[in-house]
């Protein structure tokens, strides 16, 4: 990339209607940005041909009407009862390799960890773990201030188990409720934490920039 | 999160759809999908694209949303696909090379790294604007783009032996 040109998103940004003279005039002196932009009001005339937007609508509300809004969640986590779970406990001075953290609005950041509890063995996990039916998991959350969180599972099918909803938790570190059980299908999946909004966002459109993620594999 | 009336969809479709699918076909290089993917970024506005509104930018919002969208259709290519008829058009600030390189490596990327590729080797923005979009330090941004090189020249280095 050079610095004598627009970059292409503000070139695209132009073709399609946004005020920006510092551009314009550019594209109107540079052979290669105009012939750049003349191409796109070109594939703009192909794509209106051929899906018309009347068109492109009715197919929209086809592909609504067939695909369910939420997928559901396959249930292969199941909460342990509170006298198990205990069995569950806190690893303290066990690190994982690394921890993916993502800073959160207003300030402060987020680093989440997995115990997971396999033929009698603790371990403390993270970025990721591979599944076996019979682990039983609990999901660690580090806070570095106090901040509204949500945190929960996103299955790679789209299904998704909340944890915690949109709640207050001070800094420090918190180990989830309840504690889970791998049962006999697992799904790959994601662990998502971050502000209400990120997580939503995440759930929706499977934008994980702005929540942290721990990877949960399922053993093939 | 709530969505957008049928109008609107229809509105956004007009000013941004080719642009959107443009994009869609440099990503997947498969014109079937491309227009899959289409299709499943205005459902996403349709049902949860009240937020586009309110966006800087609508079409920084679509292509967010269209990168996402491409990252799950990639994971149903199961063999390569032979070149589309006819290239999406690009421009010079472009170095192709290493453009279709790092296009080629994104199937190995994880889901966040792609976006990181995409805003930088398609939009063409800079670390600080990237840092700025994902909410990345530069330094992070600075690391992610030198491990991608490195992906995309030993995926080049792959496709030429």
């Amino acid at each position: 990339m050079t610095e004598a040109h627009p970059s292409p998103l503000q070139l695209d940004e132009l073709h399609a209607g946004k005020d920006d003279a510092t551009v314009a005039a550019h594209v109107a002196s540079c052979r290669a940005c105009a012939d750049y932009v003349a191409a796109l009001a070109r594939e703009r005339e192909a794509l209106q041909a051929e899906w018309p937007s009347q068109v492109f609508m009715r197919r929209l509300a086809a592909r609504a009407a067939a695909k369910p809004r939420w997928p559901r969640w396959s249930r292969w986590l199941v909460a342990i009862p509170v006298m198990a779970a205990a069995a569950v406990a806190l690893l303290v001075g066990l690190q994982p390799a690394s921890f993916d953290t993502v800073r959160l609005k207003g300030g402060g950041s987020v680093a989440l960890a997995l115990i997971a509890l396999r033929d009698g063995v603790q371990e403390r996990n993270a970025p990721a773990f591979t599944m076996r039916p019979g682990d039983q998991l609990r999901i660690e959350l580090t806070l570095t201030e106090r901040r509204v969180i949500s945190v929960g599972v996103l299955e790679d099918t789209g299904g998704f188990l909340p944890l915690v909803e949109a709640a207050t938790l001070d800094a420090g570190l918190h180990v989830l409720e309840p504690a889970l059980r791998v049962d006999s299908h697992p799904t790959a999946s994601t662990v998502i934490a971050g502000s209400p909004d990120a997580v939503q966002r995440a759930i929706t459109t499977r934008d994980l920039l702005a929540v942290v993620t721990l990877r949960l594999n399922a053993q093939p | 999160m709530g969505g957008l009336a049928h109008d609107e969809v229809a509105a956004l479709y007009e000013a941004y759809g080719h642009l959107v699918r443009r994009r869609c076909g440099l990503t997947l290089r498969d014109a079937a999908l491309a227009d899959d993917a289409l299709q499943e970024v205005f459902l996403k506005a349709l049902r949860y694209g009240s937020e586009v509104k309110s966006a800087a930018s609508p079409l920084a919002w679509l292509y967010r949303v269209a990168d996402n969208c491409c990252y799950t259709l990639r994971k149903k290519i199961t063999a390569p696909s032979p070149p589309p008829a006819a290239e999406p058009s690009w421009h010079p600030v472009h170095h192709l090379e290493a453009r279709n390189g790092v296009l080629a490596a994104l199937a190995g990327l994880p889901e966040r790294d792609v976006r990181v590729a995409m805003l930088a080797f398609v939009d063409g923005l800079s670390q600080g604007e990237i840092a700025d979009e994902v909410g990345s330090s530069r330094q992070t941004v600075n690391r992610k783009l030198q491990e991608i090189r490195e992906r995309a020249l030993v995926r080049l280095r792959g496709d030429d032996d």
